[in-house]
């Protein structure tokens, strides 16, 4: 199999794992600091 | 199932080259703006010298490493031609880069030492020139620093220019093939290697801005007087963070030059690497990472899909095409400070990974920062009176 195609789809997945690991790290954070800020509400 | 996917892509030719090339360009840019991101959005420091730190990183290639390059291709054994004047220098570049290439088809080891040897020299001369900018940074106002900064990216460029030893003045200079050794496409190697460095460059980042000293940049940034107040070295983490990210910042300067086997001045203009930088961080939000990575995304794309289809947009459009780059990115900063003043992902609260909000929530703990020092000893002893006594 040539080389270029399989680095081809390494680089893809390269471009791919940095965005997608910051959205999941975004949502858990923001889910976080949402449930933070519900539960202060409701003691309120 | 490697090849079942491999089989899908025919060549690095067409649609192919444009999707390897918007990559390389994400995969520098990211690095550019994840290193403004680190020095303004986390620390305020509004850095407008990336050229600078860029520069460096290409100048390195074309003075140092090519320099290394044909001395130890020589001492194998290679016959060269001269090149010690700035004449042979310059017009014996091509044939003698042609000789080394051929040299490091058949020692891979010795190409990826240059590689290497690259990085490593282009990041410590890289925090050197943001040792330099700090010096100004620290005495200068913003908009002196940022007037200070720009000029000092044209002055790099003016040097490259005029000093033919350092990247061959107007005309350039050939670079070897590190990846020579590699049957296949230059470009797409290059690309791999340029976003596995993105990769490591977000997780170092990520990891420095988690950290007790990335707070302390965010505190600096909202309040220089109470941190200095504390008893923090404000000037010193300034220019300690200014040289980290100058180190980082010249990295792209040396994938530039390989990856297109060439480095010339004009390569490296501020309105590329300053403003483009720029506009990324503002258009995406400024103090987070997601909001740099969708700015550089957007950016890169749009650009090179413009520039790759010029041709198509040059028959709807009534103005030049040359411009219609510049303009549709201008207006779209434009609309994003009106609209949208903190990017598209604005900055949202410190969160502090390891602490488990959730937890500390729904147990209702309130947390005492007074006895800190609990945690010391957590699981050996209790802390208390009696163990101050002794």
């Amino acid at each position: 199999m040539d080389m270029d195609m399989v680095l081809f789809w390494v680089m893809v997945a390269l471009w791919v794992i940095m965005p997608a690991f910051i959205v999941y790290e975004e949502i858990k954070e923001r889910r976080a600091l949402a449930e933070i800020e519900r539960a202060e509400a409701s003691e309120e | 199932m490697l090849a079942v996917i491999g089989s899908s892509v025919a060549a690095i030719t067409g649609m192919n080259r444009l999707i390897v090339d918007i990559a390389m360009y994400f995969g520098l840019f990211v690095i550019v703006a994840m290193a403004l991101n680190f020095q303004y959005g986390n620390a305020g420091i509004p850095n407008f010298g990336c050229a600078v730190q860029v520069i460096v990183g290409g100048f390195t290639v074309s003075g140092i490493t090519l320099r290394l390059a044909y001395w130890l291709v020589e001492k194998a054994g290679v016959k060269l031609l001269p090149y010690q004047t700035a004449y042979d220098w310059l017009y014996n570049s091509q044939l003698n880069v042609v000789a080394v290439n051929n040299y490091l088809k058949t020692h891979p080891l010795l190409g990826v030492s240059l590689l290497l040897f690259s990085i490593a020299t282009a990041m410590v001369l890289g925090a050197v020139i943001g040792w330099v900018i700090s010096v100004p940074a620290i005495r200068l106002r913003a908009t002196y620093l940022m007037i200070t900064l720009i000029t000092m990216a044209d002055a790099s460029q003016i040097f490259g220019r005029n000093i033919p030893y350092l990247c061959g003045g107007t005309l350039g200079i050939w670079i070897p093939n590190v990846f020579a050794w590699y049957p296949g496409d230059r470009g797409v190697i290059t690309a791999v290697v340029t976003l596995a460095i993105g990769l490591i460059c977000f997780f170092i980042f990520r990891t420095m801005l988690n950290s007790p000293y990335g707070r302390l940049m965010r505190a600096i940034r909202e309040n220089e007087i109470t941190c200095q107040s504390v008893g923090k070295n404000v000037v010193g983490i300034r220019r300690n963070i200014l040289m980290f990210a100058s180190a980082i910042t010249a990295i792209p300067g040396v994938m530039t030059a390989y990856y297109y086997s060439y480095v010339v001045d004009a390569m490296y203009q501020r309105a590329y690497w300053t403003y483009w930088s720029w506009l990324m961080l503002i258009l995406g939000g400024p103090g987070n990472n997601a909001g740099t990575f969708l700015g550089c995304a957007l950016v890169i794309a749009i650009r090179r899909v413009i520039i790759v289809y010029k041709w198509f947009f040059d028959k709807i459009l009534f103005f030049p095409i040359s411009y219609f780059e510049q303009i549709l990115l201008g207006v779209l900063l434009i609309v994003v400070m009106i609209f949208r003043p903190d990017g598209l992902i604005p900055e949202k609260l410190l969160y502090i990974p390891g602490v488990n909000y959730t937890k500390l929530v729904r147990e209702k703990v309130k947390v005492d920062w007074r006895t800190a020092p609990k945690m010391k000893f957590a699981g050996k002893r209790r802390f208390s009176l009696k163990f101050w006594r002794r």
